[in-house]
């Protein structure tokens, strides 16, 4: 696991951090947050349930962000 | 047979039962070969992947941005020492096996070689497709599409 970033960032002035990163491929990502959006804000399973699961997730994972 | 229609379904029949996400989706997956790294090497990530998952459905698709003969298919699971394969190939399948199966024991010299074949776009374009394509895999999977 690296300490360090893998991508730098594609916002000048900024640091590299995820959002910056995905800034390379500024289309891929809005497309991407299209899609996560439709997933997280719309539908019958509730909020609380879906962020539940995108915890554990993200738990099992070893994802600190 | 799948669990949500109780008779064989595909994927785009499970993912129609809610036709919003269908459609996000459907522009997610055609948006990822608009990107710096070749439609063949991300075929051949897309379909190690679904070796390694067993991913049965994804495994008999092929996309059709890309062109792959039978033999480079076939040759897939030998990829690392197999002549049919280019080094920009092998940088991208190493990190799309280290994706699936250990995704902290991804190297910096991995990444870097990605970087190196296809520049910072493509490694953050091939990662996208990466955790696309193992969420739609999985899908398939659990939702026992066909």
């Amino acid at each position: 696991m690296s300490t360090t970033p893998r991508v730098g960032s594609a916002v000048a002035g900024k640091p590299s951090h995820i959002g910056t990163a995905r800034a390379h491929t500024p289309e891929l990502t809005a497309i991407f947050d299209e899609m996560y959006a439709t997933l997280l804000g719309q539908g019958i399973v509730g909020m609380e349930i879906k962020e539940a699961m995108r915890l554990r997730n993200a738990r099992m994972n070893s994802c600190s962000l | 047979m799948s669990w949500l229609l109780d008779r064989p379904a595909d994927r785009a029949e499970i993912l129609g039962l809610r036709p919003e996400l269908a459609a996000a989706h459907a522009r997610l997956v055609d948006a990822l070969w608009d990107g710096p790294v070749p439609a063949e090497t991300l075929e051949l990530c897309r379909l190690r992947m679904a070796q390694l998952l067993a991913a049965g459905v994804a495994l008999v698709e092929r996309s059709p941005q890309a062109t792959l003969s039978p033999d480079r298919v076939a040759a897939l699971p030998r990829w690392a020492n197999d002549g049919a394969f280019t080094d920009d190939e092998k940088a991208c399948l190493a990190f799309t096996e280290l994706f699936v199966v250990a995704h902290h024991d991804i190297t910096d010299e991995q990444a870097a070689a990605v970087r190196h074949a296809h520049g910072e776009a493509g490694l953050v374009a091939l990662t996208t497709a990466l955790s696309v394509w193992e969420n739609q895999h999985r899908f398939d999977i659990a939702l026992g599409g066909s």
